[in-house]
């Protein structure tokens, strides 16, 4: 009898957690969200900012005052949505780092978008301003020249990075 | 035994509520025209479908080198020709054209020689929605007779054919050009407007193709208003280069031994040298003149004169070609030389070689 009361309050109490857990919502951080953080930053997920292409939304807090926030945002792609990472700093309000996350692009076409150097042609944008896609070369810094070959690919990463940063200027300044 | 479950119930209930907690978190296609034989006629799949079946297994190799092998099923062109009483074999040329504006001319020799399949299958199964409502595969023809999408074929009077007077050299005529940065995937080139490029050299022509030569002997008829939007890369891989932003990639021509417009050639001497033997007189090594005149088609005179860029010219005797050697001197200039005549026949800056009628 004590045995069964004993598993009950056993029971009970993993119960109250997992409500606690729920209501709190606290989650298994993916490893993509991960990868990129050093030691001693944590991350809030913010599923209130998480909006239209924007799927996941990520306050990065820590050492000291260095923040960001990561988006992932799915953009249109030739062949169907690609998956993208956009982790923008704060204070800088610069791009920081962009991550192909997931895409079906053609190989020697869009696909191109896997090799480095079209995503670094990211790194290090402004937030505050709209990103306009270019196809010759870049003039000016708010410009981002196209994979040759793969315009629309190309337009749809300017336009998931370009919802990224409206984001970020939008609503989730004003969260820090 | 009630004990015993009980006991290993909140293991049970742990596993499942981290299970729970972790899911939580993780979280009018179907035609295309033919024109050129009075009215346009309008092809659907489904009279493709009702003609003879033909099945082949094809290996496709893009521009990269990549290689596909996929099995096409569909209709001969002779088949369907044949509908409206009209040969294949009759053709002096046709043009593919595709939804995206890529287009292509398929010449008499390949009409006459190839099967060309208007294909509605690709491994057993229907094209690929925004691929329909044909696929062409010409087997033994380059990948770039190979179209998607296609939505017309234009019957084609022959390919235009012109005499050639006048051969300028890219080389030298790009200096008097704008040259701007081209990003061609990761690298930064120089190129020039083709458009700018013509209006400098002064030429002009009625002629609605201008045909492309390259070094792996691709031999390309373009549409004279595509060509004169588009840009020719002059460095960095493949160069020079015919493209565009604006053009399907398959329409870009690579390693450009030459192009002919209306009556003039206008050559690549890097090229040439890659393609023609060269041929060492001393210590300059170049092409002899005679074989790349013969290369770019110029018609044949008595005499030829030779222009430099400042406006010096020298003529020289048909006899004396064979002599003659055109080269990059030191300074990477277009220079001549005739092992048989004076100094002064040294054109540098070699601008264009004319015949002198």
């Amino acid at each position: 009898m004590c045995l069964i009361r004993k598993g009950l309050v056993i029971i009970i109490i993993f119960l109250i957690a997992f409500v606690v857990l729920q209501v709190l919502q606290i989650e298994k951080i993916p490893d993509y969200i991960s990868g990129l953080l050093s030691p001693g930053q944590q991350v809030e997920r913010l599923k209130h900012y998480e909006t239209g292409q924007i799927k996941e939304v990520y306050l990065v807090k820590g050492n000291g005052n260095q923040q960001g926030f990561i988006q992932i945002v799915n953009c249109p792609g030739y062949n169907g949505s690609i998956e993208i990472l956009v982790k923008i700093n704060f204070p800088e309000k610069k791009l920081s780092e962009i991550r192909l996350l997931n895409h079906n692009e053609t190989p020697n076409y869009g696909g191109y978008i896997e090799e480095g150097w079209f995503l670094e042609r990211f790194v290090g944008k402004k937030a505050e301003q709209e990103l306009v896609l270019v196809k010759l070369s870049q003039q000016s810094a708010e410009e981002v020249v196209a994979i040759t070959g793969a315009t629309i690919t190309s337009q749809g990463v300017l336009t998931g990075v370009n919802q990224a940063f409206e984001n970020f200027n939008n609503f989730l300044l004003d969260r820090l | 035994m009630k004990m015993l479950r009980l006991r290993f119930l909140p293991v049970v209930l742990l596993v499942l509520m981290i299970t729970a907690v972790s899911t939580t978190v993780l979280a009018d296609s179907d035609s295309m025209i033919i024109s050129g034989f009075g009215e346009e006629i309008k092809i659907t799949v489904a009279e493709v479908k009702e003609l003879p079946v033909i099945e082949k297994t094809v290996v496709s190799v893009n521009s990269a080198g990549n290689k596909k092998e996929f099995t096409i099923t569909g209709a001969l062109l002779a088949d369907l020709l044949k509908q409206y009483g009209k040969s294949q074999q009759n053709l002096k040329a046709i043009r593919l054209i595709a939804g995206d504006g890529y287009e292509i001319d398929v010449d008499q020799s390949i009409l006459q020689q190839r099967d060309i399949i208007i294909g509605y299958l690709i491994d057993g199964k229907p094209i690929k929605e925004k691929y329909q409502p044909f696929r062409v595969v010409i087997p033994e023809e380059r990948a770039m007779y190979w179209l998607k999408n296609l939505i017309k074929i234009e019957v084609l009077d022959l390919a235009e054919t012109v005499e050639i007077d006048k051969v300028y050299f890219l080389e030298t005529a790009i200096s008097e050009v704008e040259q701007l940065d081209y990003t061609y995937y990761d690298s930064v080139d120089q190129a020039v407007k083709v458009a700018e490029l013509i209006e400098k050299l002064g030429i002009s022509t009625d002629l609605r193709t201008v045909r492309m030569l390259a070094s792996d002997g691709l031999d390309k008829d373009e549409e004279r208003d595509i060509f004169a939007g588009g840009y020719l890369k002059i460095s960095g891989d493949y160069a020079p280069m015919f493209l565009s932003p604006d053009l399907p990639k398959g329409m870009f021509v690579k390693d450009l031994l030459l192009f002919n417009y209306g009556q003039n050639a206008i050559c690549s001497l890097n090229n040439m040298l890659k393609t023609l033997n060269q041929v060492t007189v001393g210590d300059i090594t170049g092409v002899n003149i005679a074989d790349l005149l013969s290369q770019t088609g110029l018609t044949t005179a008595e005499q030829y004169r030779f222009k430099a860029i400042d406006g010096y010219a020298v003529e020289v005797a048909a006899t004396e070609l064979d002599n003659g050697i055109i080269y990059f001197d030191q300074k990477g200039r277009v220079r001549t030389f005739f092992a048989n005549l004076p100094k002064n026949y040294s054109v540098k800056y070699l601008y264009l070689i004319e015949a002198v009628q």
